[in-house]
């Protein structure tokens, strides 16, 4: 079986610094993945190659086998989506107005509203709970729920493929749980495949299917959170001296600090 | 914010209420200031009068006035309005900034020494639109080769702009020194952007390249629209960023040019009309009806008020445009200066 979407041989540089090195990952489909590593590991650009943001300077990106360079724009933005990080929108921007813009890979300048973009626009505003703030300005509303609109955006483009750059900074606790539970719901229901970035490593064991390890712009090491989950490895990765208890909610690895 | 929906077959479009009602008002108020323009003035011309002139049968002084004086001169003036209240509006959406308007970065004043550069040349005033084409594309391709990184970046385009702006105006001194005083005092009238004496070949070009510019505008306003976001974000919705600012500065290149060729290079309309058709609608950018309406109610208001100044005074409309633009140039800086220091 092919992966969704999988990176060969990648490498990239800006100028003479190597962001990444050799970087060969397949996503698992239908399972949600998880990129952690320390600050300027390389896994934000990891996430924005694998999203044809980033051009890779050796190697490259395939999605579903084909060369994602070599698919038009358009078809690649109805297969993969991306959360980028820093999501600035103009001021006047309403929630509707940026969930619209979701369905832009589906839409052209003579078809800008069909009933179908209606429907799923709507839809993807129920499902993050902001309906009833449908037409609130996004500089009205809460980091939580501006962070909301932007993943009822990205839900919008209704692709199979759902690359989220740190979705859950800038939020409390709780708004973490809440949008990591929500992205987990969609996905189970909708079989889709995830790939995020997250700095927090008990929220990655606890959410992610799957969990890739980045360290000076190459992949550690890569597996299940029970395997990846170890103080050696979180010494490895994170030059973090830890000890590993278990979950008492979900009997996960839990990683402490010393 | 309620919205109007059109869905016609396969083709379906949306738009927010405020925005149609606005555009409404606005054509309201352009026709009563066209009306004004047409029978208002110190030679009385009655609606029946003007009916007559435009089926033929009136006296020739009523169908000189009429057709061959305010018509045109009415004509060029919204023509030239729309134009540049659409290159306005696209460059403004597509840079993000309302500073990146074709007259502050350089388009306008391109064209414009070019304009000057052709009369100077061919002795003649055949050339102007010619001069104006080049002009604006050899200034924009300036500009965009000056600030292309690896693609378009905003904010180096809008201080480049500037500073070829600055360099071109001191060019234009320059050529003007070569004129005779005759000359220059007629150059210097259609560098502050007049509308006196326009032909009804100047109104037969503005409108032909309207009709041509204008629904490749409105196609690519689509794409356009998606610039207001980041340029990550819209490429990742499958637009072809770089490909789409290419288009627009083309358009915007274009249509100013049409524009100074016919009346010169009339300052901030280009600038003023998207920030004030945004006040109006409140909606996000760009929507390039109500800033093309705005552009020709900016200029045809600018050139009613140049002719309606006491004691039979008449000043170029651009001192009026000037008048109204300034005060939104210096209010624009001191918003984005204060967003900044925030």
């Amino acid at each position: 079986m092919t992966a969704p979407l999988s990176a060969s041989n990648l490498y990239l540089s800006y100028g003479k610094t190597e962001v990444l090195k050799d970087i060969s990952l397949d996503l698992p489909k239908g399972k949600i993945t998880s990129i952690v590593g320390a600050n300027a590991s390389g896994k934000s650009s990891l996430l924005r190659c694998l999203a044809r943001v980033l051009t890779p300077t050796k190697g490259g990106v395939s999605l579903e086998g084909v060369s994602i360079t070599e698919q038009r724009s358009r078809d690649v933005a109805r297969k993969v989506a991306l959360l980028s990080q820093t999501s600035e929108a103009p001021d006047a921007m309403r929630v509707m107005d940026l969930v619209i813009r979701g369905r832009t890979p589906h839409q052209s300048a003579l078809r800008q509203w069909s009933q179908k973009d209606q429907e799923i626009v709507e839809w993807c505003c129920e499902q993050v709970g902001l309906s009833s703030q449908q037409n609130s300005l996004l500089g009205e509303l809460s980091g939580g729920q501006r962070q909301r609109a932007w993943i009822a955006m990205v839900l919008a483009q209704d692709t199979d493929i759902l690359l989220l750059d740190e979705p859950t900074t800038f939020l409390d606790l709780p708004h973490q749980i809440e949008i990591l539970n929500l992205i987990q719901k969609l996905q189970k229901e909708r079989g889709l495949t995830v790939a995020m970035v997250l700095h927090d490593i008990n929220l990655a064991t606890r959410y992610s299917d799957h969990i890739v390890a980045v360290k000076d712009g190459g992949i550690l090491l890569q597996g299940a959170p029970e395997g990846v989950v170890t103080a050696d490895n979180m010494q490895a990765i994170f030059g973090l001296d830890s000890t590993i208890l278990p979950d008492p909610v979900t009997g996960l690895p839990h990683v402490i600090a010393r | 914010m309620s919205s109007v929906t059109l869905r016609i077959a396969s083709l379906s479009w949306r738009w927010p209420t405020r925005l149609v009602v606005v555009n409404i008002l606005l054509v309201v108020v352009l026709a009563c200031l066209a009306a004004n323009a047409l029978l208002g003035g110190t030679y009385p011309i009655t609606f029946a009068d003007l009916t007559a002139a435009l089926r033929g049968d009136s006296d020739a002084v009523t169908r000189m006035i009429v057709i061959d004086h305010r018509l045109t001169r009415l004509l060029v003036a919204i023509g030239v309005g729309l134009a540049f209240g659409l290159a306005g509006e696209i460059v403004q959406t597509q840079l993000r900034n309302p500073l990146a308007s074709p007259d502050i970065i350089g388009f306008t004043a391109g064209a414009g020494v070019g304009a000057v550069l052709a009369v100077l040349i061919s002795g003649s005033t055949a050339a102007i639109l010619f001069g104006a084409l080049s002009g604006g594309t050899l200034a924009a391709v300036l500009i965009l080769g000056l600030a292309w990184n690896r693609g378009i970046r905003p904010g180096q385009i809008v201080l480049m702009g500037i500073g070829i702006t600055m360099t071109l105006s001191v060019v234009n001194d320059l050529l003007m020194t070569t004129f005779t005083v005759n000359d220059a005092s007629d150059i210097a009238k259609w560098l502050v952007g007049s509308l006196d004496a326009r032909s009804w070949q100047d109104v037969t070009l503005v409108w032909i390249g309207l009709l041509i510019l204008a629904p490749i505008c409105f196609y690519a306003q689509f794409s356009i629209a998606r610039l207001a976001l980041r340029d990550e974000t819209a490429q990742t919705l499958g637009i072809r960023v770089d490909r789409t600012r290419l288009w627009g500065f083309a358009l915007a290149v274009l249509l100013v040019a049409l524009a100074v060729g016919a009346v010169g290079p009339l300052p901030f309309v280009a600038f003023v009309s998207g920030p004030i058709a945004h006040g109006l609608t409140r909606t996000m950018r760009p929507s390039l009806l109500t800033a093309a309406l705005v552009g020709a109610l900016v200029t045809l208001g600018a050139d009613t008020a140049a002719n309606a100044l006491p004691g039979g005074l008449s000043l170029p409309a651009g001192i009026f445009t000037a008048l109204v633009g300034a005060p939104v140039l210096i209010w624009t800086l001191f918003l984005q200066t204060r967003k900044r220091l925030q």
